[in-house]
């Protein structure tokens, strides 16, 4: 068991490492630096120092775009060793020394500006998952035991909300209900500064749309996703040992169907670890949010590098950090896997 | 007594969906015949031209010359021998500055004194609204189909192959191993290069080819040669699989889109396929492991059936089979994701026609209520109907599973 793990933490590591080599090696291919997308009169020399490439990796094969003069002088083999002098290495160093670095547009800690936008992310997706969790819980039961008009009603009318664009329900709403009825607000611009949290408090009516936009087309999904689940547990032969003990359905449901439709729904939220992190980038932007979606966007389109290679790394280790959650927890909550392959 | 919902078999899919993926085929295939200011096909001065496929026009020609002299840039002004029109002669391509935010079903008048609507109302520039959206559809569908081409190549094809090699737990010699070792790092290099200077010269592509040749002849002849060994590909795969879905999908296409600038439709089928791969590689692995489980395999063993002839005539065929219905719902996500991307504003230009450019436009002026509803309701109708078939194609696949079971 300790050495499954041991190898499982291993294992994430080391692909963490890649990952964080994989991403110099993308944030590199991109050209242009914030000097380019800066105003010339403001360039100064600390600009032009960073706009300076460092080697990815201790060894490099083929030469740098700067060190080519003409395409009829490319070379494109030159093996090279780069010693320490090297981005991995450096951002490495840098994490273990817990010094993140500052951001090129305003000379921030990118910790901090990662640190004030994560507080908003999280103060979105946090009810996000809370209220669709217990919104498709609720219709995903009810859906599977009862079947009038009203209920079939519904599920078409979320089916339809499922295939709907993220993007456009969102745009719809805001044209509904901010522009033409002028309900509620469309941009979370006033409100920036506030403590996100707080703003739950003073003004709720600011996160509707956007909640809304997010969890209307997921509910189908996770609804479905717990409602076949509890129909699998009452076609297995376990379903009709339990019914023949007498108890009431309401409390076989609970006991003996439920547990296992809820395996299919925590490995859901498990996956749903990563996007508590990385925020959603649509609708950040377009309600102004000023989560981490919103962050990265802008810094990935100002080429702002020291925030978009942390930004990125965080959610890297997040997902690894999910991916081995998930492989253990499932074993966990659902024991049959432990023994599915014994006697084979 | 508790009811069992139906809601689970009931996934045949209804005719309308059926009928609305055939009427987006051949929205695709004939929007230049539907709306266009150029000709579907004319005989001009004894030349023969079409603009199905495009709106170039064939140079040097007589046309080219005498468009921009006696027709001023507009085909209606020439006189042809032989013309056949669209129905509707309205182009997205066309801006009337003039008639900016314009709803539906405005009357406007051309330079020329001739009246005309925009059906579907007209854009920031002018753009005709209508004649945008069935364009949009065509572009969508084709980068989607390029993205399922290239998701296929680099995503289901090398993880049926390399899972089927894992299963058969096959033992090739290290000299084999190590020349497609060689291989797969020399392509590495090659992706650098083409990614640092988005540029591989003709010297680089020969090279390129020979190399591939040459490993893959001296890894065949020599494949049991010496000790032979079994190779965890597999696992390669699997850490392959986990490292590229730890970035979501959207910030890399966002990465991705920045290093190519303003992508065009192939440029994006490559890039969304690339990010589509892990997907059909899980998918690719999973059939496989299922498929090479069944028992006839056995009897074809027995029958002295080479693994080359089991994988190409057995396996792959069932994979791709099975494969049907996680394709319909990745041209599905594809449109989702191409549209997303351009609503973002990421890697379009002025001239770019997308449904999703056009919901990014609407977002300058929010009052131009056609401009979100259209496109969104022709992105929605894409997306429903590939999601549809996907359902009725994954339950009609179960139906079939359960049959052989």
């Amino acid at each position: 068991m300790w050495n499954r793990i041991f190898g499982k933490i291993v294992f994430v590591i080391l692909l963490f490492f890649t990952s964080v080599w994989l991403i110099h090696y993308f944030i590199d291919f991109i050209p242009g630096t914030y000097a380019d997308f800066k105003d010339p009169l403001e360039s100064n020399e600390e600009i032009i120092q960073q706009k300076e490439r460092f080697p990815i990796f201790y060894f490099s094969l083929i030469p740098n775009k700067e060190e080519q003069i003409t395409f009829d002088q490319k070379n494109f083999f030159n093996p090279k060793w780069n010693g320490s002098q090297n981005a991995f290495h450096q951002t490495i160093s840098s994490l273990v020394q817990g010094n993140f670095g500052k951001s090129l547009v305003d000379d921030a800690p990118v910790l901090q500006k990662i640190k004030s936008a994560i507080v908003w992310t999280l103060s979105i997706q946090i009810p996000h998952y809370l209220l669709l969790f217990f919104i498709a819980i609720y219709f995903g039961k009810y859906s599977t035991l009862y079947n009038h008009g009203v209920i079939k009603l519904t599920k078409e009318v979320l089916l339809a909300l499922h295939s709907i664009p993220l993007f456009w329900l969102a745009s719809i709403l805001l044209l509904l209900f901010s522009t033409q009825l002028f309900y509620l607000p469309n941009s979370f611009m006033n409100i920036a500064d506030q403590n996100p949290f707080l703003a739950w408090i003073q003004y709720p009516q600011y996160f509707i749309l956007p909640l809304l936009s997010m969890i209307l087309p997921s509910i189908s999904y996770v609804s479905r996703l717990y409602g076949e689940g509890l129909i699998k547990a009452m076609q297995s032969s376990f379903w009709i040992r339990a019914m023949s003990t007498g108890n009431s359905n309401n409390y076989l449901l609970e006991t003996e169907a439920k547990p296992h439709a809820m395996i299919a729904i925590y490995a859901w939220l498990i996956g749903t670890i990563p996007s508590l992190i990385v925020g959603s980038l649509i609708i950040e932007n377009l309600f102004a949010i000023p989560g981490m979606g919103r962050l990265l966007f802008h810094s990935i389109a100002i080429r702002d590098w020291p925030v978009v290679k942390v930004m990125l790394m965080l959610i890297s280790f997040v997902s690894l950090i999910g991916y081995l959650i998930s492989d253990f927890a499932i074993k966990k909550l659902d024991p049959r896997l432990n023994h599915k392959n014994e006697g084979i | 007594m508790m009811k069992l919902n139906v809601f689970h078999q009931l996934k045949k899919v209804n005719y309308f969906w059926q009928w609305s993926l055939v009427l987006i085929l051949v929205l695709c295939l004939f929007a230049r015949m539907i709306t266009g200011v150029s000709p579907i096909l004319c005989k001009y001065k004894g030349e023969w031209h079409s603009f199905i496929s495009s709106n170039k026009i064939k140079t040097p020609s007589k046309l080219s010359q005498d468009l921009n002299s006696i027709g001023s840039g507009s085909f209606r002004k020439l006189n042809y021998e032989f013309v056949i029109w669209p129905f509707i002669s309205r182009d997205p391509y066309t801006l009337h500055l003039e008639n900016n935010w314009k709803p539906p079903m405005t009357k406007c008048s051309e330079p020329s004194g001739k009246d005309f609507y925009f059906i579907f109302g007209s854009g920031d520039t002018g753009r005709d609204v209508f004649s945008a959206c069935l364009y949009g559809i065509q572009k969508a569908i084709i980068l989607s189909f390029y993205g399922i081409f290239f998701a296929l190549i680099f995503g289901l094809f090398p993880s049926v192959l390399l899972s089927y090699i894992f299963i058969t737990k096959k033992k090739y010699s290290i000299f084999s191993w190590l020349s497609l070792i060689v291989l797969f790092m020399f392509y590495f290099y090659v992706l650098t290069i083409f990614f640092e200077y988005q540029y591989i010269s003709s010297n680089l592509q020969l090279i390129s080819i020979f190399i591939t040749i040459i490993t893959i002849v001296f890894s065949y002849t020599l494949r049991y040669k010496g000790k032979c060994i079994s190779f965890p590909i597999d696992n390669f795969l699997l850490a392959s699989l986990i490292l590229l879905q730890s970035i979501p999908a959207m910030v890399l296409l966002l990465l991705f889109c920045q290093i190519f600038n303003k992508p065009n439709s192939l440029e994006l089928g490559l890039l969304i396929g690339l990010l589509y791969s892990p997907i059909f590689i899980k998918y690719g692995r999973y059939f496989t492991w299922q498929r090479s489980s069944e028992a006839y395999l056995l009897s074809e063993v027995a029958l002295g059936k080479s693994s080359a002839h089991i994988l190409v005539k057995s396996i792959i065929p069932k994979v791709l089979r099975d494969m049907f219905p996680i394709i319909a719902f990745a041209i599905c996500n594809m449109i989702l994701l191409e549209a997303s991307i351009r609503f973002l504003g990421i890697g379009s230009s002025i001239e770019e026609v997308s449904l999703g450019s056009l919901l990014f436009q609407s977002r300058s002026y929010i009052q131009a209520w056609w401009m979100i509803v259209f496109p969104g309701i022709f992105i929605y109708w894409l997306t429903s109907t590939f999601y549809r078939m996907g359902e009725y194609l994954s339950h009609n696949s179960v139906i079939k599973n359960d049959h052989l079971l």
